[in-house]
């Protein structure tokens, strides 16, 4: 594969807060290829919605500041551009879209306007012009009678047209990337999958890259190429889908996919995780997730694994079952 | 973010404005209550061989056209004025909040009619509306206290009612119900704790309008009567001499506004404090 | 034996808003439509849905917090109305989706708890706290946690505190209304096992709502699935998700999104959304959507449950045809 389109290295963030310094999220690295769908996977306070926050460089700048390590997109350390270039690849190169669409869109503007906006100011296209691409782009989201809805305000559509329009406006520049914060958490199942399956038919026809923020395992793997599991603001394991669901390595990982209720199971009791996700202010030593880990060793309460390489792709930091599977493989 | 989202968990700290409300009003009631020991001279005391005196070191702020101290009258106003701040903003308190919460949780034709009543004193400017209740109670603190308690309940009324309204369907109150509490205790207990915080944050502005109006009617001759020393008379009488006598006004104007400023930090810091969430 | 819960015809009205002419009667929308069914004693039964489809609203219903427009809810085969309110106040509780908002922020774990011990005069005054502390431990908090505020609570620990407060009445009944979702996975779990296990351990009966079919498989012995304000399908779990007759409750148990590392998207999707429930369809609420709607879905008034394999089903595939 060629250069990946994304390329995050060693990503640390920092929060400030009474002059005490807190890391947020720290030495994330990851990438994305074009056409690529990653699926970033953790729960609340994991650092995954910061981390993209960070690379559109969109931090609330007086308490969380990039520490340290480099975002590289498409050839350019986005830490180190200016507020003028960020401007620019914001919208017409990345694309983002969120979880409340309804929250995001402007109530007392036309949905057509909205869009059509975009595309007057980042590619400088006559009003005519962009009315038209306006209607293409909603009718290739699955608008039904793009004509006429595209002078409807917001609250005349519906959750899953708002979120349809939401990706509309995202991608009206043609963006190379586009970053999906939990977009179909706040849907229904029977809308959640139509979403999903734009958002994929919209990868294979375009060939957009997209990361997909979700703390649902099972919408990555309908989605997902690869997967990264991010746990107290570190990357725990990452890898292709199909390897790290089928055999996750991280304790933590098993655990999720583990506790995750299915619908073909039997009743009973689930399998669970005991205690609770850890705050920045008080972070466990070593690795993050031992006071909670049944496999964990007293090397886990002192230091912290690094990512080990366990096959082609596959990584994962933990100081019991990286060590074992690489014994296995070399077997 | 969702529900189990982390909050980063700090020690109770006071907000620095409510520390500095709490020193300057704090100030304000050791003068008030130590005035008679702390003020060098008799605040009505005359001597009409020492008028109109510049702040020397025997007068810090000067003497005024009858020879009185204004250092003195600024420290005996301070008694005046503070009590005239606390009890003007006890009975709107009392009586707005108490309507106010009332309308809202019942609702219905109650709150029709108490929100008409409210329209009905909003309509008219503040200032005029209490002068009419003055002019027919005739002039007097008394008379201030009952017009500032007929006009000034309004505020608190809305404010608690909106408050009521919203907290009325949040799930803690349908909480309550479900458990078959009673209306008395659902409202007591549940909303009215929760809808003061607000109240008690404008509380602490409202001091501020209270002790400007009534600065303002004993200006106009219409509150406190002299020759008791407080701020707002003492502006009035200084004023014919503001271009020969600048001390006679300056000071009892710099007392309100010292005192205005302090319960305004203290407003924004128990906001701050309190929060709308804890 | 009578049922513990019996709900019969129930229907939830409410105005819609809008401009109505003088003499033109006010809009209403149907939120719930002539919902039937009946609970035993320490059954759990899942009531699920799409957002809108009234199961909440229901569920509110059924505990007399929101007006019903007609029918009837019976507890131990008694008419609940305003004399025998107290009768389901002592013997019902209710479960919340946002733990946060559902706990009084001004007052502590203990308080809140001891609160209803108080009122319900569950145990005497002097074995209050040892009871508050009793109930922490149940949940599985520990006493320590009485002096706490709510805000200073992980949201799975003020669930917890929610349950314990439900639990202090000593209810046959406890409603829980998407209590899980808006839980952490990992929190989720511990929440459902911590429901298994006092459910069966105080042989509680139990109204789960929640949108989450596999949440419902793992808790549930009966579910019903509701579509715009009316049951579609009812039955026992088992058979409703191995075989489920409804094409909504097809739809919907296709669309869960399973760990499978060979996934993928669901072919045949349910196409569109639900329509507004001020503005129905005629006939089968359902039939816009469809893949298998004939003509006389089209028309005519809603179908009924029937009998369908195991479990009944409201839907003309299975009988009922009207000429």
């Amino acid at each position: 594969m060629s250069a990946p389109l994304l390329d995050i290295r060693d990503l640390s963030i920092e929060a400030h807060k009474d002059g005490e310094r807190l890391g947020i999220v720290e030495r994330v690295s990851f990438s994305v290829a074009t056409g690529e769908i990653l699926g970033l996977v953790g729960e609340s306070g994991s650092g995954k919605t910061v981390t993209c926050r960070a690379l559109m460089r969109l931090l609330p700048t007086r308490s969380l500041r990039i520490s340290g390590g480099k975002i590289e997109f498409a050839g350019r350390n986005l830490v180190t551009a200016s507020e003028a270039e960020m401007r620019h690849i914001r919208g017409a190169r990345i694309g983002m879209i969120f979880q409340n669409p309804a929250s995001h869109l402007d109530p007392v503007m036309r949905i057509g306007r909205q869009i059509g906006e975009s595309l007057v100011l980042h590619l400088q296209m006559s009003p005519r012009e962009a009315k038209a691409q306006t209607i293409e782009l909603l009718r290739q989201v699955g608008i039904p009678d793009p004509q006429r809805r595209a002078d409807d305000f917001p609250h005349q559509f519906s959750g899953g047209m708002r979120q349809r329009a939401m990706i509309a406006l995202a991608l009206a520049c043609s963006p190379e990337l586009l970053i999906a914060d939990e977009p179909t958490t706040a849907l229904d199942v029977t809308v959640q999958a139509q979403i999903l399956r734009l958002l994929v038919e919209l990868r294979d026809k375009r060939g957009l890259s997209i990361i997909l923020i979700t703390h649902d395992l099972g919408v990555v793997a309908q989605t997902c190429d690869s997967v990264a599991v991010m746990y107290a603001g570190r990357i725990c394991e990452k890898g292709p889908k199909r390897d790290v669901l089928a055999e996750p390595l991280h304790p933590y990982t098993s655990r999720l996919i583990a506790c995750q209720p299915s619908a073909s199971a039997e009743a009973g009791l689930l399998p669970s995780i005991p205690g609770q996700p850890p705050s920045p202010s008080a972070w466990p030593s070593g690795c993050r997730f031992h006071p909670r880990c049944e496999r964990a060793i007293g090397l886990c309460r002192s230091s912290a694994p690094e990512l080990v390489t366990v096959r082609s792709n596959h990584v994962a930091a933990c100081h019991v079952t990286a060590p074992a599977r690489l014994a296995d493989e070399a077997a | 973010m969702k529900a189990g989202s982390i909050s980063l968990a700090m020690p109770v700290r006071l907000p620095v404005p409510l520390i500095l409300g709490l020193c300057i009003i704090g100030g304000a009631v050791i003068l008030a209550l130590f005035a008679p020991f702390i003020a060098p001279y008799d605040p009505i005391l005359q001597d009409t061989t020492n008028t109109l005196k510049p702040p020397s070191r025997a007068h810090p702020f000067g003497t005024d056209n009858f020879g009185r101290d204004v250092f003195s009258r600024v420290i005996w106003g301070t008694r005046v004025d503070l009590q005239m701040g606390l009890i003007g903003v006890l009975f709107p308190f009392i009586i707005g909040n108490t309507i106010g919460a009332i309308s809202g949780y019942v609702g219905g034709i109650v709150d029709t009619i108490f929100m008409r009543i409210v329209d009905i004193v909003l309509a008219f400017p503040f200032l005029v509306l209490m002068l009419a209740i003055i002019a027919i109670l005739g002039p007097g603190i008394g008379s201030f206290y009952i017009a500032m308690a007929l006009v000034g309940w309004v505020s608190y009324a809305r404010l608690i009612r909106a408050q009521t309204l919203v907290l009325k369907h949040s799930d803690f109150v349908t909480a309550a119900r479900s458990l078959g509490f009673s209306h008395g205790r659902i409202m007591f207990r549940h909303i009215v704790p929760n809808a003061l915080v607000a109240s008690i944050v404008f509380s602490m502005s409202d001091v501020v309008l209270v002790i400007l109006s009534g600065a303002a009617v004993s200006y106009l001759g219409l509150g406190v009567q002299p020759p008791t020393a407080e701020w707002g008379i003492m502006i009035a009488e200084g004023q014919n001499f503001i271009t020969t006598a600048w001390w006679i006004t300056t000071f009892p104007g710099l007392a309100i506004v010292a005192l205005a400023f302090g319960f305004s930090m203290m407003a924004d810091g128990l906001g701050e404090l309190l929060g709308v969430r804890e | 034996m009578t049922a513990l819960l019996e709900v019969a015809g129930l229907e939830v009205a409410f105005a819609a808003g809008g401009f109505t002419w003088p003499g033109q009667a006010a809009r209403q929308v149907k939120a719930v439509n002539g919902v039937s069914f009946a609970l035993n004693a320490g059954e759990t039964l899942g009531l699920v849905g799409e957002s809108g489809c009234g199961k909440t609203t229901l569920a509110r219903a059924i505990l007399a917090l929101t007006e019903k427009s007609a029918g009837e809810v019976l507890f131990e085969g008694e008419r609940v109305d305003r004399t025998s309110l107290m009768r389901l106040r002592r013997n019902a509780a209710m479960i919340f989706q946002d733990p946060f908002n559902a706990l009084n922020p001004r007052m502590r774990v203990g308080d809140i708890l001891a609160e209803v011990l108080r009122v319900h005069r569950k145990v005497p005054p002097d074995r209050i706290a040892a009871r508050v502390e009793e109930l922490l431990v149940l949940v599985g908090l520990s006493g320590e946690h009485a002096r706490r505020k709510p805000a200073t609570l992980s949201g799975g620990q003020c669930q917890r505190v929610g349950i314990a407060r439900a639990l202090a009445v000593e209810p046959k009944l406890i409603v829980a209304d998407e209590c899980v979702s808006a839980l952490d996975v990992s929190i989720q779990a511990q929440i459902i096992n911590l429901l298994i296990d006092i459910r069966s351990r105080m042989k509680l009966a139990m109204i789960f709502i929640a949108h989450d079919l596999a949440v419902v498989r793992r808790l549930c012995d009966r579910v019903c699935v509701m579509y715009l304000g009316r049951i579609v399908e009812e039955g026992a779990t088992a058979d409703v998700f191995s075989a489920p007759k409804h094409p909504y409750t097809q739809a919907l148990i296709r669309a869960i999104p399973e760990i499978d590392p060979a996934g993928s998207l669901p072919r045949n999707m349910l196409p569109g959304e639900p329509p507004s429930p001020l503005d129905l369809p005629p006939g089968c609420a359902f039939h816009p959507r469809c893949p298998q709607a004939m003509d006389i879905c089209r028309s005519g008034d809603a179908p009924v449950l029937r009998p369908a394999g195991e479990q009944r089903a409201a839907c003309l595939l299975y009988g009922g045809v009207r000429h």
